[in-house]
């Protein structure tokens, strides 16, 4: 679906490497767990992935037709819109129809904000302001997901229902590539697990079961459930 | 194209970042038409100067309209090329709001020594389109990403506007000089050499932001 070869990234002449030569490829249904200590390069490299950013050297490359969602580390909420229109913005910006909005409600019934759909987006609380960004990403059914810290700010309902909601997009043959970097508490089903150092990829530490097999829907990094 | 310059016209007007600038150039374009008896086309081309630091204001607010994690989660949605597309349609938009308002007031509020005969109208649509393009095209290569700080794009912006004056490359001073004529029909061939000046400018300023914008986002 997506894939990346030599991947180096800095942001200005004379800057430092972010990320140091970076080879990886999500094929359709994968999901992958990008880990690693703060200032990695985790979010530089999933924003290459996603497109929202271009390396310095090295090629990123996505099948053809893929439509992408990206949920970004950190998001400031857009002035003057309530949450339903800047949903209704983005279900237009993806070229969907008008049909496509119906989306939006079950998505926001799902995560519980269907009641702050007529909110200002920026009176919204960080977690509320969360669920709607990760709507977005899901609107109009994207072959590629790339999500950064998506689990941050969610109360654990919340949490539980992305992780299934991610785990029935990549069933479907979606690929998922999100960052989380809380170690101990419950993930989501991962077919892969990516590791960046200081800018560079480490080998998978481990392979979890794939998604949709026999095997129990979510795996736990890091301790039991 | 146009859904992605109608939500950052939105979240622009929403954001009411464009009420200074916008301020800027009203307040400048009031005052200068304040005093009779306002000769229709050198007045005229001296409001169209004002519009190269109001609409370089006016473009640096909206391009830096949306925050990072929003800028880049529309563009891993629609794609760099519709998101740089999209921008230049928005920035299109806002300039031709601020060409027809300059245009328009002096109009509108009988302000002009005698009625603007329509070919008079067309060129100062033109001297205010030049203008405000110019204004638009330096704040391009210092919005975000480009340059990340506010301090260093006022001082970029206020010192080009200023320092073009005595460098004799000022779109503003050399359309309003364009413009100083009784004559209509002499204007045209006094701003060729600026309209293709500017033109000059935009085909390098507008290819390099877009190339160091994606080089530091």
């Amino acid at each position: 679906m997506v894939s990346c070869a030599g991947v180096r990234k800095r942001y200005g002449l004379g800057r430092p490497w972010v990320l140091k030569g970076i080879d990886a490829e999500v094929a359709a249904g994968q999901i992958v767990h990008v880990g690693g200590s703060n200032g990695a390069g985790k979010s530089t490299l999933l924003r290459i992935l996603s497109g929202a950013s271009v390396p310095t050297d090295g090629a990123r490359e996505l099948a053809p037709g893929a439509g992408v969602g990206y949920v970004p580390e950190n998001t400031n909420p857009p002035r003057g819109l309530t949450a339903g229109r800047y949903l209704r913005h983005h279900v237009r910006l993806r070229g969907l129809s008008n049909g496509a909005g119906e989306e939006v409600e079950p998505l926001a019934v799902a995560l519980r904000c269907e009641h702050f759909l007529s909110e200002p987006m920026t009176t919204l609380s960080k977690g509320s302001l969360r669920k709607f960004t990760l709507i977005q990403a899901l609107l109009g059914a994207p072959r590629l997901l790339v999500l950064d810290e998506p689990f941050t700010g969610l109360d654990v309902d919340a949490q539980e229902v992305l992780a299934g909601l991610l785990a029935e997009r990549a069933r479907d043959g979606a690929a998922v590539v999100f960052s989380d970097h809380r170690e101990g508490g419950r993930r989501m089903a991962a077919t892969e697990r990516w590791e960046i150092v200081a800018g560079v990829r480490r080998e998978e530490e481990a392979r979890a079961p794939e998604v949709g097999g026999s095997d129990a829907e979510f795996v736990f990094w890091g301790g039991p459930a | 194209m146009s859904a992605v310059a109608r939500y950052m016209l939105v979240e622009h007007l929403g954001s009411r970042r464009w009420v200074a600038p916008f301020l800027f150039l009203a307040s400048g374009v009031i005052v200068l038409y304040a005093q009779p008896p306002n000769p229709v086309l050198s007045t005229a081309g001296t409001a169209a100067a004002w519009m190269f630091p109001a609409q370089a204001w006016w473009a640096f607010a909206f391009l830096n309209t949306q925050e990072p994690g929003e800028r880049q989660t529309l563009v891993a949605t629609v794609g760099a090329r519709r998101f740089a597309a999209g921008r230049l349609l928005g920035l299109l938009a806002l300039l031709a709001i601020a060409m027809v308002f300059t245009a328009a007031f002096p109009i509108l509020t009988g302000r002009f020594e005698r009625p603007a005969h329509l070919d008079e109208i067309v060129l100062i649509l033109c001297a205010n389109w030049l203008c405000g393009a110019a204004g638009s095209g330096l704040a391009a290569l210092v919005c975000e990403p480009i340059v990340r700080t506010r301090a260093v794009p006022v001082l970029f912006l206020t010192g080009a506007v200023v320092l073009s004056i005595p460098l004799d490359v000022s779109p503003a001073i050399e359309t309003a000089a364009a413009m100083n004529r009784t004559d209509a029909s002499a204007v045209p061939g006094q701003l060729a050499p600026e309209t293709l000046g500017i033109a000059l400018f935009l085909a390098l300023a507008l290819p390099l932001g877009a190339r160091l914008w994606r080089l530091r986002e």
